[in-house]
């Protein structure tokens, strides 16, 4: 009887350890993420009900909800949510698309592929505010090669106002983003092309399946799941990404081209007032979240009824 | 015996409070003084880490070799001399000084304030005043160390910044030869500008207009020229009405008149020009009137053409209707953290970089005018274009103000909503006079008023 007792306790235990395990690998992780993201996220929803501004730190208190009034009263709001919409829907239509085609032509064995592989990658490796600063002389009015081709060219009788007209200096930092982006679809969009069997390619092929219908039919659904993910993952880094908004126009003029995240930057390090920051830094996070669930349950969904 | 017993043990619990305040107070000011004793020693090396606001090539470099002068001096000191881009060094200035994580700051800017407020810069004076870097400064440069009270010292200057105007005279003389006749003798006014508009070309304005970051200046120039000799010492406030210049009808037509120079004589692409597009447009040709610092003298010289070559010219700065212009000539310097823990080896640092030939050197490959005396009697500083700078220091028409306005705590907040109302000025969503309104109201209610 004892020795049946003490076989099973040494038995629980050992399962009891089993299961602990893997916690204690995960200890470390579970520390540096806690450090690292969810401390700093607390103490951002700690600073957005506070009066936080670094001009004034002797006057530092809980506001209630006031930074939050005051982003929604502010007379720019209203544009620079217009702004951040077109910018992620703008770029994110024109890199997924030249993405997709580039990706599709380099796929095909030819000379210098490669070359041209590693060409096309170089933009995704620089500084997103140095390729700012670059588009920046690009198109500017004055200077800019864009303007001088454009004239020289006969297209244009007089210099277009790319970055002193709100809505011309809009259109130039979306175009700057789409080249930037570009690359990041072309990387995935190549390595899950390169994942599509080549049995089922011919299959496609002998039960006569042209390109069209094999791109259709064949190799997007069976890539889905990968470009489900790129897509969300670019929704949300392009929304957080003002780098190329702060080299061109750092929001100007008269901050009509901020996005919400050009502007966060610009509370923090500009107007230095860390608790508006943080209220609309909060509010973004609390909108991707949102609208992450919903984009990840919606694509379910439609697997699920497929499935079915 | 109970009553005693009570007395003995409140004698008891006063005794060993007592006793522990006074080795918490014992602790805190040993704490203090040892901040001041630093000596440092093979194994506890010490390291001063400093941060420029102004970090660029022509400087950066001579700071890092005065670091490593500095070290082979002071054997087991380290000077770590940080420089980042100017767009970023106000926010990491900030975030250094409240992590305390830093011995010396440039506090330029709205930084200074905001420091002071929060107590985090350190008074040198007891330990500075008796180092030959403050003996040789100009009795400008003592004044302007000792802004926030006699006998204080949070700022140790290390170069004034004096706005001056970079004319291309080709041009003016071609389409407003009355005007450059007038900028040449000192006496054109802010309407002459205006007037210098017949010198645009198709590809060319006549003013360098500032339409990003830090625009409002533009308006300051123009306002305090009009509300000029009626202005305080730091130059926000109007001597007449006791109130901020804003109040002022004056405001109003200086404020007009901006607005039409930038509608009608400023290159449309200025509304999105910074410091470096404003110095690119005059160097490249697209505007030929720059009213900028002395340290674009180097850039000009070096990009556009040698002063020399009499293609461009220096003027003072345009005057209002009573023939006065008025500006800040305090510029920049270095403060000690408070929380410095070795703050005698860091104001050793800022003696030695303060005094000359050091400074002397920092002062001519930087273009800042110089703070110590010797490095002032230098002919450099007295010739060539640097020549106008002292045709302002004699003109007394042309007001210097010491920058107490500026240093006030408010101005951080002022200067991002006023950046933000010029840009709305310029985009013709609000009015001069709903501006003026604002700024005046602001200043009224939340800036210390001096002359009430």
């Amino acid at each position: 009887m004892s020795a049946s007792v003490h076989k099973l306790v040494r038995k629980d235990g050992k399962k009891a350890q089993n299961i602990l395990a893997p916690l204690w690998f995960l200890l470390p992780a579970l520390i540096m993420v806690a450090i690292f993201i969810y401390y700093p996220v607390l103490a951002t929803a700690n600073m957005s009900f506070k009066n936080y501004k670094l001009f004034d730190q002797s006057n530092i208190f809980y506001n209630g909800f006031e930074n939050f009034r005051g982003i929604f009263k502010d007379l720019a709001f209203r544009r620079i949510l217009q702004n951040t919409v077109l910018w992620v829907t703008v770029s994110l239509f024109f890199q997924f698309f030249i993405g997709f085609g580039l990706a599709l032509y380099l796929k095909k064995k030819f000379k210098f592929s490669g070359l041209y592989q590693s060409i096309i990658f170089i933009p995704w490796a620089l500084s997103g505010f140095l390729m700012g600063l670059v588009w920046k002389w690009i198109f500017d009015d004055n200077l800019g090669v864009l303007n001088d081709m454009m004239l020289k060219l006969g297209l244009i009788d007089t210099p277009v106002p790319w970055l002193s007209n709100a809505n011309w200096a809009m259109a130039a930092v979306i175009i700057a983003n789409i080249w930037y982006g570009v690359t990041f679809f072309v990387i995935m969009i190549l390595a899950a092309l390169q994942g599509v069997p080549n049995e089922i390619l011919e299959a496609a092929e002998l039960d006569g399946c042209g390109k069209a219908k094999t791109l259709l039919l064949v190799i997007i659904p069976y890539i889905r799941p990968t470009l489900i993910l790129i897509v969300l993952l670019r929704i949300i880094w392009i929304t957080n990404f003002p780098d190329i908004i702060f080299g061109m126009t750092s929001g100007g003029p008269n901050q009509q081209t901020h996005i919400l995240s050009s502007w966060l930057v610009q509370k923090i390090t500009y107007d230095q007032d860390w608790g508006s920051g943080s209220a609309l830094g909060l509010l973004m996070l609390c909108v991707l979240f949102i609208f992450t669930v919903f984009y990840l349950l919606a694509t379910r969904l439609e697997k699920d009824s497929e499935g079915n | 015996m109970i009553k005693q017993l009570a007395t003995r043990k409140s004698i008891a619990t006063v005794t060993v409070v007592a006793l522990a305040i006074s080795v918490l107070t014992m602790g805190t000011s040993s704490a203090a003084d040892a901040t001041w004793n630093c000596k440092p020693t093979k194994a506890k090396p010490v390291t001063v880490r400093l941060i420029e606001f102004f970090a660029g090539p022509a400087r950066s470099p001579l700071l890092n070799a005065y670091a490593r002068q500095f070290e082979a001096k002071n054997p087991n000191v380290k000077v770590e001399i940080i420089s980042p881009s100017q767009a970023d060094s106000a926010a990491k200035i900030t975030q250094l000084l409240q992590a305390k994580n830093v011995d010396i700051v440039e506090p330029a800017g709205a930084i200074m304030g905001q420091a002071m407020s929060a107590k985090q810069l350190a008074n040198i004076y007891p330990y500075f005043s008796k180092t030959k870097g403050w003996a040789g400064l100009t009795d400008y440069s003592k004044f302007q160390a000792e802004l926030y009270g006699k006998k204080s010292t949070y700022m140790v200057p290390n170069g004034y910044y004096v706005k001056a105007a970079f004319v291309r005279p080709e041009p003016i003389a071609a389409g407003a030869p009355a005007v450059l006749a007038k900028i040449k003798k000192g006496t054109a006014t802010w309407a002459d500008i205006l007037a210098a508009k017949s010198s645009n070309t198709a590809t060319s304005a006549m003013y360098a207009m500032r339409g990003a970051r830090a625009s409002f200046t533009q308006a300051i120039f123009i306002i305090r020229a009009y509300n000029a000799p009626d202005l305080n010492s730091g130059g926000y406030w109007n001597k007449s009405t006791k109130t901020s210049m804003f109040n002022s009808a004056k405001s109003k037509d200086a404020l007009d008149l901006m607005m039409k120079i930038w509608k009608e004589a400023s290159p449309a692409a200025s509304v999105a020009w910074g410091y470096p597009e404003m110095v690119q447009g005059f160097v490249d040709g697209t505007a030929h009137y720059l009213i900028q610092d002395n340290e674009v003298i180097q850039i000009v010289d070096e990009k556009y053409a040698p002063f020399d070559s009499g293609k461009w010219i220096m003027a003072q700065m345009p005057k209002g209707p009573t023939g006065y212009a008025a500006q800040d000539v305090s510029g920049g310097g270095w403060s000690v953290a408070q929380s410095s823990k070795c703050k005698n080896i860091a104001t050793n640092f800022l003696d030695y970089i303060t005094t000359d030939p050091q400074h002397s050197s920092f002062a001519r490959a930087y273009g800042v005018g110089p703070v110590t005396k010797t490095a002032a009697s230098d002919p450099f500083f007295k010739t060539g274009a640097w020549a106008i700078y002292d045709k302002i220091g004699k003109d007394p028409k042309e007001l210097k103000l010491d920058g107490s306005d500026v240093a006030q705590v408010c101005y951080g907040e002022f200067f991002t909503q006023a950046d933000k109302d010029m840009q709305a000025m310029y985009a013709g969503s609000l009015s001069t006079a709903d501006a003026l309104k604002q700024w005046a109201t602001f200043w009224d209610t939340k800036c210390i008023n001096p002359i009430k």
